[in-house]
């Protein structure tokens, strides 16, 4: 009897696996965040209470899995060679500038600390790095930003609605 | 024999009692202490490791050095040595700062939420996106120079 069970237990457990590999042709953390869904799963309050204001991170973290999403899902969506070469171009172009202007809000940083921790700080020095941070600030994020719009675009107006579906 | 377990019992839960006691006031008092900072000590605890998982100058590093900094000179008046005056100017900035990161928090939330909404569309309108980066960045950088000022006032202050 307890052998019967076990193995009607397992049979059912092996059919939900097989079941859910058919019915989805994509994983499911690499189709969250087509066509911007993963921003569906932001937490504003959060935003302002742990982090104070939404961090660079925040925005090139969901950028860089919706391109890599695309790459990933290219054969579903029915991507041409063309496109998929379009999207790496556009994937290398914003990692790098990821890169680089990390490195400069990092520089940035280290100066604004280094002044504030002197007694006797210069306030013109760090009203001159704050209005730095915040040029370099926006830069990254509306750099990388338009590099995830330009990447929809690449996509025919099917092979979107097909990746929305596929997210939600 | 009953006599002399109560009598040990008694003793080991006065002991006990004691010993939670001290501890508890050590680590109060110890608390109190971390808590109280005078200019530049408020910004050495910083690192570089905490900069680069944040991944970029978080306001809340700038934010936390700012408060801590401000509310340790009402906090420990006494212990600095600052005279009433000092206390009523310093006080006002501080009400100041923390009133204006409270009030850059709720205007962040609200421009932020409009710029998620945006993301979300299948195209997002770009010019749209452009405004709301830099009323974001506008919001989190001004507040930062302003702390940054009222720092500054409060230390010309204690300096007297």
């Amino acid at each position: 009897m307890r052998r019967i069970l076990t193995t009607t237990i397992l049979a059912l457990a092996v059919a939900c696996m097989i079941s859910q590999v058919v019915a989805s042709p994509v994983p499911y953390q690499v189709a969250k965040c087509l066509v911007g869904r993963c921003w569906s799963k932001v937490n504003v309050d959060k935003i302002s209470e742990e982090k104070g204001c939404p961090t660079p991170m925040l925005v090139i973290n969901n950028v860089l899995r919706e391109m890599n999403g695309y790459l990933a899902a290219s054969k579903f969506l029915g991507l041409s060679d063309e496109q998929v070469k379009k999207l790496r171009v556009a994937r290398y172009r914003t990692r790098k500038s990821i890169v680089e202007g990390k490195s400069r809000l990092n520089l940035l940083s280290i100066d604004l600390l280094d002044n504030m921790a002197k007694d006797d700080f210069q306030l013109q020095e760090v009203e001159k790095i704050i209005s730095d941070l915040k040029s370099s600030c926006s830069n990254l994020i509306y750099g990388v930003v338009i590099e995830a719009v330009e990447a929809r675009k690449v996509l025919t107006p099917e092979q979107r609605q097909k990746a929305i579906d596929l997210a939600e | 024999m009953v006599n002399a377990r109560v009598l040990i019992g008694t003793v080991m839960l006065a002991l006990t009692l004691v010993t939670f006691t001290t501890a508890y006031s050590f680590a109060q008092q110890s608390s109190d202490n971390e808590e109280l900072c005078f200019k530049s000590e408020c910004w050495q605890e910083e690192g570089l490791t905490r900069l680069a998982t944040a991944g970029c100058p978080t306001p809340t590093l700038f934010i936390q050095s700012a408060l801590r900094e401000l509310n340790s000179y009402v906090k420990g008046a006494k212990k600095f040595g600052l005279n009433p005056q000092q206390v009523k100017e310093i006080s006002k900035i501080a009400d100041h700062a923390n009133m204006i990161v409270v009030k850059s928090g709720g205007q962040l939330e609200g421009v932020t939420e409009l710029f998620v909404q945006e993301m979300m569309k299948p195209l997002p309108d770009k010019q749209k996106l452009k405004e709301l980066i830099q009323e974001i960045e506008n919001s989190c950088w001004d507040t930062i120079a302003v702390l940054a000022r009222d720092i500054y006032k409060a230390r010309t202050i204690v300096s007297k």
